[in-house]
């Protein structure tokens, strides 16, 4: 885990109200939440159906992670109950900044089995993984490189590919896929973002190797990147794509991110999504 | 109506009706709690109530015979005149059954309302039946029928129950406890005939304003001899079904069903639970349940499973409405609580359950199963002449039913054109589209029209269109579903802005929480996108179709 991650400064208590008045909020965006009465439950103040307070459980648990067993989520019913269960420490949970003593590290080592029972590992970049990045991005049909960069360059500058492989996941932080090939490791896709100089949001991007475009790895990467950037205090992300490229509009979509053009450029969409 | 081609003989065609009062004696209220008490099943409990804090309170058939006449005593008091409109806006709580049955009693238009509508659908409603009484309670009054009391001129009556720490009646309206204390434990039940009219299930169509189903107490025939052979419901099961009180199973399926089968209805009041929920079917010895895909989905979403299940004895049936049932769910169904679940299938015109898997039958899972015994159902197309003619099977068409069944609708209210238009050739056409395969099993396919079919509920796209248009940034809206994992579909919202209006994340959001006030979170978009310039037909018409296309 970086160094400089709000998520761990900020008091555990105030950290949990904080993000359950701003989920209620995002679902409901009529309420006030200054006139919450902590102790009272908040479906008897906020209109929300049963899918509007599953996705705030649901919301809760992930942004938190906090693993809650089904018995428990009837415990959940005003803001005070909430802060108090989700807040207090406990064994038995995850600690919500991934503390490596608790096994919840955001950095380790991700192993996903996509559909056709193909295994990928998801990391992040490091230094020695330059020379194949460099490989990697020389692979890229033209196609890909233009959709990933905005503009057909021919190679990545050594400095961009260095500050990807920086593992400081408050600033940015590049996430590698690697598949096995016979006997080598290789290089099949690259999730990144770059922090924002207000140190709450960060701007991502993503790159798949040709062969890997319909795999369900695109997926898996995004949770992961969204995971990593959750965990270090971050609170939304964004990214540009261009408007041509209607497969990434949809998978941002289904990924839960807003779409709108770019007023400053008619050729680029930018996608957003809270954490 | 839209379904399909539009046929040219339909308006002509005379609608089946039968003329008020000609069939013999029945009431409903008197059928479902008079009966048990005078055949000497008194003592039974006919609802078990777990209150929010998750209490118990057995309210006996003895219990609500006189509940029930106590309410059919206040509105005979306030002179509420037979068939006139009772509106009932309660959640799950025993005061729904009394005032539903007690309105039923009088031989007034028992009227549900669901009671997470916002202010601007309860007051559709309302104005459509020119209602002037309205049970609710306290705090649903102030939330949801207050804002809009204004523009409903014709509420005369509102009668409120109150919560534990409230006492006060705001302004314009009274308790309701005082009354029913001053009324007589013993009514006389309004001397009804099965063809009088007895309930008003409002539900919405692709165009226009909601339409109000009218069914007559005849209707009951047909929830009994649906629950009995969809269910195999006797007395002593205890029956849970978990829908909201204010949509038509709630009424058909929540209270009527089992009342008249002398089984016990279990109601509980908190939200959705799982935790709770299992502890319902465990501790409350539940032996049938009746419930939603969608419920059982967010259930398996917050991880329910067999080992937290552990076994539940006394479940002996699963049935669920309103969505497709995938087989993946069937199967978890299976594994976690031990019984498979079965679909059933039937709208707010029908009444009560038509098509079901029913017991003694191999479960499948995918069709909805066959048609229940008295019911002729058939697969059809109009052709060019606008004659309804049968598809082969395993070929897609529109869900026909022959018309005449007990709780078949007898009209929408004041609409007689939309209700002929539901007719053709002696069948009444559902807007479902489905197929029957070689078998002789019925596959729900989806529907016809523009209607979105979220957790189960019909949501009509013209009422959520009329509110985000009142907003000053929105000059059009186009309201389509799309397919959502949980509740099968969403509702979500097309909107072209007015000049000078620019698509930010707060005008979004803005937007959000300007359709939910008015609307209710149960009818309001989950979603809204801002589209330069919406798909519209050449006269200028918003193309649904379309949005719902480039939506998934």
């Amino acid at each position: 885990m970086t160094s400089g991650s709000r998520a761990r400064r900020a008091p555990r208590r105030d950290l949990v109200r904080a993000a359950v008045l701003e989920v209620l909020q995002a679902i409901a965006p009529e309420l006030d939440t200054t006139r919450l009465d902590a102790d009272r439950p908040l479906r008897e103040q906020v209109d929300l159906d049963s899918i509007d307070w599953l996705n705030v459980l649901l919301r809760l648990r992930d942004r938190l992670q906090v693993p809650i067993p089904d018995s428990d989520y009837g415990r959940l019913t005003s803001l005070n109950a909430i802060v108090d269960y989700l807040g207090a420490p406990s064994r038995h949970r995850r600690s919500a900044t991934g503390d490596k003593a608790t096994g919840a590290d955001p950095l380790a080592t991700r192993i996903h089995r996509l559909p056709g029972n193909v295994e990928v590992a998801v990391r992040p970049a490091r230094p020695e993984d330059l020379p194949q990045e460099a490989e990697f991005f020389r692979h890229l049909s033209a196609e890909s490189r233009y959709k990933r960069f905005m503009a057909a360059i021919g190679e990545l500058p050594e400095k961009k590919l260095r500050a990807l492989a920086s593992a400081d996941a408050s600033r940015q932080i590049a996430l590698v896929a690697t598949a096995r090939e016979g006997a080598d490791e290789i290089e099949v896709g690259i999730a990144s973002y770059a922090v924002a100089p207000d140190a709450r949001s960060c701007e991502m991007a993503i790159v798949l190797d040709d062969g890997w475009h319909h795999s369900g790895l695109a997926g898996v990467m995004m949770a992961d990147l969204i995971d990593v950037a959750r965990h270090a205090g971050l609170e939304r992300m964004d990214g540009y794509v261009l408007a041509s490229n209607q497969e990434m509009i949809r998978f941002a979509r289904q990924l839960g991110f807003t779409t709108r053009h770019d007023p400053d450029d008619p050729r680029t969409v930018l996608i957003e999504r809270s954490l | 109506m839209t379904r399909g081609p539009s046929s040219s003989n339909a308006a002509s065609e005379p609608a089946p009706s039968a003329a008020p009062g000609a069939g013999g004696p029945l009431n409903i209220g008197r059928e479902t709690v008079d009966r048990p008490v005078e055949r000497g099943a008194g003592a039974r409990v006919a609802i078990l109530w777990r209150d929010s804090r998750g209490k118990r309170h057995d309210i006996s058939y003895a219990d609500l015979r006189e509940a029930t006449n106590r309410v059919a005593g206040v509105l005979r008091a306030l002179d509420v005149a037979k068939g006139e409109p009772v509106f009932v806006m309660l959640g799950h709580r025993p005061e729904f059954a009394t005032a539903m049955l007690g309105a039923l009693k009088r031989g007034c238009l028992a009227a549900p309302l669901y009671p997470a509508f916002g202010p601007e659908p309860v007051a559709t409603r309302i104005n459509l039946a020119r209602g002037r009484v309205l049970i609710t309670t306290i705090d649903c009054y102030r939330r949801r029928v207050a804002p809009a009391r204004a523009a409903m001129p014709s509420l005369q009556h509102v009668l409120l129950v109150a919560g534990a720490d409230e006492a006060a009646a705001p302004a314009g309206t009274r308790l309701l406890a005082p009354l029913l204390d001053a009324a007589g434990a013993e009514c006389e039940v309004e001397p009804t005939t099965e063809d009088d009219l007895a309930l008003l299930h409002f539900t919405s169509g692709t165009t226009g304003a909601p339409k109000g189903a009218l069914h007559a107490h005849a209707a009951l025939r047909s929830h009994v001899a649906s629950a009995r052979r969809a269910f195999d419901l006797r007395a002593d099961d205890v029956f849970w079904c978990t829908a909201d009180p204010g949509w038509v199973t709630g009424t058909s399926y929540g209270l009527i069903a089992p009342l008249a089968c002398g089984a016990t209805t279990l109601v509980d009041e908190a939200d959705f639970d799982p935790g709770r929920w299992i502890e319902r079917l465990r501790g409350d010895s539940v032996s049938v349940w009746y419930t939603t895909p969608t419920a059982l989905r967010m259930m398996r979403q917050l991880g329910v499973d067999a080992s937290r299940v552990a076994s539940l004895p006394r479940l002996r049936w699963i049935a669920t409405v309103g969505e497709r049932l995938d087989p993946a769910l069937v199967a978890w169904s299976r594994a976690t609580f031990g019984v498979p679940i079965h679909d059933t299938w039937w709208q707010t015109e029908t009444g009560a359950i038509m098509i079901a898997q029913q017991p003694g039958s191999e479960v499948r899972p995918g069709p909805i199963g066959r048609p229940l015994p008295g019911v002729e159902a058939a697969v059809v197309r109009r052709n060019p002449a606008g004659v309804v003619e049968p598809v082969p099977d395993g070929q897609p068409g529109e869900l026909a039913l022959r018309a005449g069944w007990p709780s078949m609708f007898r009209g929408y209210l004041d609409d007689d054109e939309r209700y002929r238009a539901c007719f053709c050739g002696g069948w009444y056409l559902s807007g479902d589209s489905a197929r029957r395969d070689a078998a002789g099993d019925y596959w729900f396919l989806g529907r016809l029209d523009d209607v979105v079919k979220s957790s189960g509920h019909l949501v009509g796209p013209v009422e959520v269109e009329n509110a985000l248009t009142q907003h000053v940034a929105v000059a059009d809206a186009g309201v389509v579903g799309v397919p959502d994992p949980i509740a099968g579909e969403r509702v979500k919202a097309f909107v072209e802005l007015a000049p000078g209006h620019a698509p930010t994340p707060q005008l979004i959001q803005e937007l959000l929480g300007f359709a939910r006030q008015r609307l209710g979170a149960a009818i309001a978009p989950k979603e809204i996108e801002v589209l330069d310039v919406l798909p519209r037909t050449t006269s200028g018409k918003v193309l649904r179709r379309i949005l719902r296309e480039g939506a998934c």
